[in-house]
């Protein structure tokens, strides 16, 4: 065994780590963001919006997030005219994939708020806008938690598919240095220890803060 | 921007292979995944601790390591040949996900079941293959759909290691034509259509079982997670 190489090479797999974590933050946030967007058009009352987002759900539900990666890394080049930047045509395919499966996310989460809570907030004389913002989504919200920790986990681990199309993140770190030392069992059981690590702290922490966020609205934590 | 599709029509022959292999791992990863799923969530929901604990190691650990890193390892470090390293991976990796599918249903089900069958006299073992697991599959169907989708979608990683799957087919046909967008776009059809033969699969044998109608649309739907 010679884990040694794993502490030589300790610096550039960190390196790997970081841009594997900033991907990560990136994707999660912007399809969360855009994931709104698209559980909106879908609960539309204009007929095309909600066709044109259910279509786009369904058609990332069917894809493998490999092939849409591959769309954007074929596809950008015909568009800018140049060859795009790995990193660039990973993290966007990653989004518009991922973004699909928020706005599911989103959309349950408006869904599981009952519909008297809707009613009672409207016969208390509170607008449309008030309503959402003050009554529905603070519940959403907590509602949502759960399927938003387990949303960022599948993120995190998806993020080791940017290695397909040669962006330096955790996982293709790991293969330059099992290349480069000619060591494959310590340094593929490194990256694998810490992806479990990054994954487990994420999914304990998305429980503590939905535990803590239910208990102040007064709600069972089991 | 000119699109050439007739391109893709002369690679048809490599597309079939590669729809093959696709078929191929998703037909064995599936078997074993179950098994293995079945096996592990069987041991979530027994009476002794350490074997609930065994199996709660077994879901944490495999469903948090991305399933490309575990198809390396039975590559790279165990040695395997690249069909089977990415069936394993994969297997091991949707493994955890059927074995939560699992756990959950035969609580469901447990619950006042399993009581009322004891109540009648069967024993443990029959309580739990005649009573709790037939019905706690049927409830399964819905949540175990999303998880064979899963397994297809998943499956194109094994291009990674090697496999000349569809998706690596995709890859090849860019490389030799730089018809990338063709390539890509027939590809994702081609996936969309085996999505379809699985769920078409899935919705006749409900029929045959005669669960639809007991379920109803109830729970048919289950989160994306892959």
């Amino acid at each position: 065994m010679r884990w040694h190489i794993v502490l030589d090479n300790a610096w550039f797999l960190a390196a790997g780590l970081s841009r594997t974590l900033w991907m990560s933050a990136v994707i999660i946030l912007t399809s969360f963001l855009l994931g709104n967007i698209v559980a909106a058009m879908r609960v539309s009352r204009i007929r095309g919006l909600s066709i044109v987002a259910a279509g786009y759900v369904e058609l990332m539900r069917a894809t493998p997030l490999l092939m849409v990666i591959f769309w954007f890394y074929f596809t950008l080049p015909l568009l800018t005219g140049h060859a795009p930047s790995p990193l660039l045509a990973a993290v966007s395919g990653m989004i518009a994939f991922r973004c699909a499966a928020m706005a599911e996310v989103v959309r349950g989460g408006l869904r599981a708020v009952g519909k008297g809570q809707w009613e009672a907030a409207q016969a208390s004389a509170l607008g449309p806008v008030q309503v959402l913002v003050h009554v529905v989504l603070p519940q959403a919200v907590v509602n949502m938690l759960p399927s938003l920790t387990s949303q960022s986990v599948a993120t995190i681990k998806s993020t080791s598919l940017a290695y397909v199309i040669g962006v330096i993140e955790l996982t293709r770190a790991g293969n330059v240095v099992m290349n480069r030392e000619y060591t494959t069992v310590e340094v593929l059981s490194v990256v694998a220890l810490t992806y479990l690590c990054v994954n487990l702290l994420v999914s304990q922490f998305g429980q503590a803060v939905w535990r803590a966020a239910r208990r102040r609205s007064g709600l069972s934590t089991v | 921007m000119e699109f050439k599709w007739s391109v893709v029509f002369e690679y048809r022959d490599i597309l079939l292979l590669g729809i093959v292999r696709t078929a191929e791992i998703f037909a064995v990863s599936t078997v074993l995944s179950l098994l293995l799923g079945t096996l592990i969530g069987m041991l979530r929901t027994s009476q002794k601790l350490l074997l609930r604990q065994l199996g709660g190691l077994y879901v944490e650990v495999f469903r948090n390591i991305p399933v490309l890193i575990q198809m390396m390892f039975f590559y790279f470090a165990i040695g395997l040949h690249s069909f089977w390293a990415a069936v394993i991976g994969l297997s091991l990796y949707t493994g955890g996900y059927i074995a939560e599918t699992v756990r959950s249903v035969i609580t469901a089900v447990a619950r006042g079941q399993k009581e009322a069958a004891l109540a009648s006299g069967l024993s443990t073992l029959q309580a739990h293959g005649s009573i709790v697991l037939p019905q706690a599959f049927m409830y399964a169907i819905p949540p175990l759909t999303t998880e064979l989708l899963n397994i297809l979608k998943n499956s194109s990683v094994a291009m990674v290691v090697g496999v000349q799957d569809l998706t690596f087919t995709a890859r090849e046909i860019e490389t030799a034509t730089f018809r990338g967008v063709e390539a890509a776009a027939t590809v994702t059809v081609l996936y969309i259509a085996l999505s379809a033969v699985i769920i078409g699969s899935v919705g006749i044998l409900e029929r045959i079982l005669g669960v639809r109608a007991k379920l109803g649309e109830r729970g048919r739907r289950s989160e994306i997670e892959e």
